[in-house]
């Protein structure tokens, strides 16, 4: 291993040489805070992405008429229930509701607030609220993102529904979410089913789709086979169909992610390399002085990997840093906007801290190896040749 | 002074580091994920809340495939593929 010498000589030569390294640096160091910062969003969206579908109902059942969805029979749910095996069939009803002067528009979901599992629910999501008087009259509970909505348009204490047979359906805001499930209900209102088949409209013998499980796995199969038996115009999601759409979305939009990443990092390098291999004509003197004065190519080598590790280890650290900071703490702005969207109602969601470790070392590899290598062989072309060749 | 200018940048970086890692400690995910899957779980919908147009479906996963010979492939012609990643 090198000596102190050795060292002290390295943080001289660098100090000597600041202006240029810090212009590399700089540029270095937003490549990996750009990148980073793609990577710390991905991997936050896809953590809660994950939480929700560990919730997930196991089957999905939904009509289909001429390959789009359709109202299901709420004979269906007796029909399911027969199956061996299935377990909390629940009818769902929910869909757009649209906030017609801006164009804007929530997902308004219903549900039976007579069954014990979504009063439990309900119980912890509105803790320390009385939930008696969410029957006493039309009443809601809203995402973060509606109640603001409501709210800058007047409506604070309660909104007025209009149903497709022209019916004002007047309803008052019970409570709303905690900001922290943002991201998954930020448009959502949330009230009692009857209500919701008032304002869509929805006939007492429908339902949006029916949800049930299956607690046995090795039965799977075999339901999806008994119900594509059952009738024709039946789609069958599975929740590992689900997970696996999402899974698919997610490594292809991260392949094209990184092969952006790779491109614009291969063209950083080869400026780098160009610019070592051209501009330095003091680079070259130096090293030519090194080889005379008894250096050998090993000990050029190992200065100037030591050099670029340096370098590289700062700007991936700042790069790092400033990303996390960037979505962590500041929320992403610009970058946030376009992963969330901005079509709808503004989704101020803050990005739940989330750093995977092997990607990031991963980023390292990826970011380090072709910036060293870049330095040093270049290092190492002046450095075979003869020192007097060298300091010409 | 070259030493310790360098000291100085190192001992400037560690402290962004401890600070991330504070933050990173002191952040309740067991109240977050709590919340996120006590809504999820109530609803039963698995998409997330992305702020998109009037006439792009929430409901990604629950979307007809690009091709029915290969359902996997996802469909790039919609505006969510700006939103994940």
């Amino acid at each position: 291993m090198p000596g102190s010498t050795f060292y002290r000589f390295l943080l001289l030569l660098l100090y000597r040489q600041k202006g240029r390294h810090i212009g590399v640096m700089l540029i270095a160091s937003l490549l990996v805070a750009l990148l980073s910062a793609v990577l710390f969003i991905s991997r936050s969206i896809q953590n809660d992405i994950a939480s929700t579908l560990e919730k997930q109902p196991d089957f999905v059942v939904q009509r289909v008429q001429g390959g789009e969805r359709v109202n299901a029979p709420t004979e269906w749910l007796e029909e399911i229930r027969q199956f061996n095996g299935v377990t909390e069939v629940t009818p769902r009803l929910y869909g757009n509701y649209y906030f017609t002067p801006n164009g804007e528009h929530f997902l308004v979901v219903g549900i039976d607030l007579f069954d014990e599992q979504s009063s439990a629910l309900l119980e912890a999501v509105m803790e320390g609220r009385d939930l008696r008087a969410l029957f006493r009259e039309d009443q809601m509970i809203v995402g973060a993102g509606v109640k603001e909505f409501l709210e800058a348009h007047y409506y604070s204490n309660a909104y007025n529904f209009r149903s497709p047979d022209g019916e004002m359906i007047p309803v008052t805001i019970f409570g709303s979410f905690d900001s922290q499930s943002r991201i998954v209900s930020n448009d959502m209102i949330v009230m009692e089913i009857g209500l919701a088949r008032r304002i869509f409209g929805v006939a007492e013998e429908e339902v949006t789709d029916i949800a049930f499980n299956v607690p046995n796995e090795a039965e799977w199969d075999n339901i999806v086979t008994k119900l594509q038996l059952l009738h024709y115009d039946i789609r069958v999601i599975t929740k590992e169909e689900v997970a696996k759409s999402y899974r698919m979305l997610y490594n292809y939009k991260g392949g094209i992610f990184l092969a952006l990443y790779l491109v614009t990092l291969t063209t950083f390098m080869l400026i780098l390399y160009q610019r070592f291999t051209t501009l330095y004509a003091s680079e070259r003197r130096s090293i030519g002085i090194m080889r005379a004065v008894g250096w050998s190519i090993g000990d050029i080598l190992k200065l100037k990997f030591f050099e670029s590790l340096l370098i590289v280890l700062l700007a991936f650290g700042t790069g790092a840093a400033a990303a996390y900071v960037y979505v962590f703490m500041l929320d992403a702005p610009l970058l946030g906007t376009l992963f969330l969207g901005s079509g709808n109602l503004s989704n101020g969601a803050a990005f739940a801290p989330a750093v995977d470790g092997g990607l990031m070392g991963s980023l390292f590899l990826f970011f380090a190896v072709p910036f060293i290598a870049s330095v040093l062989i270049p290092a190492w072309r002046i450095a075979v040749t003869e020192p007097k060749e060298a300091m010409k | 002074m070259a030493i310790r200018s360098f000291a100085v940048l190192f001992a400037l970086l560690l402290a962004a580091f401890a600070m991330i890692a504070l933050h990173f400690r002191s952040f309740d995910h067991g109240w977050r994920k709590a919340q996120i899957q006590a809504v999820s779980e109530l609803t039963g919908l698995p998409g997330l809340a992305f702020s998109k147009a009037y006439f792009e479906t929430r409901r990604t996963a629950y979307g007809a495939p690009a091709l029915n010979s290969y359902v996997e492939l996802p469909v790039i012609d919609r505006m969510d593929y700006l939103y994940a990643r």
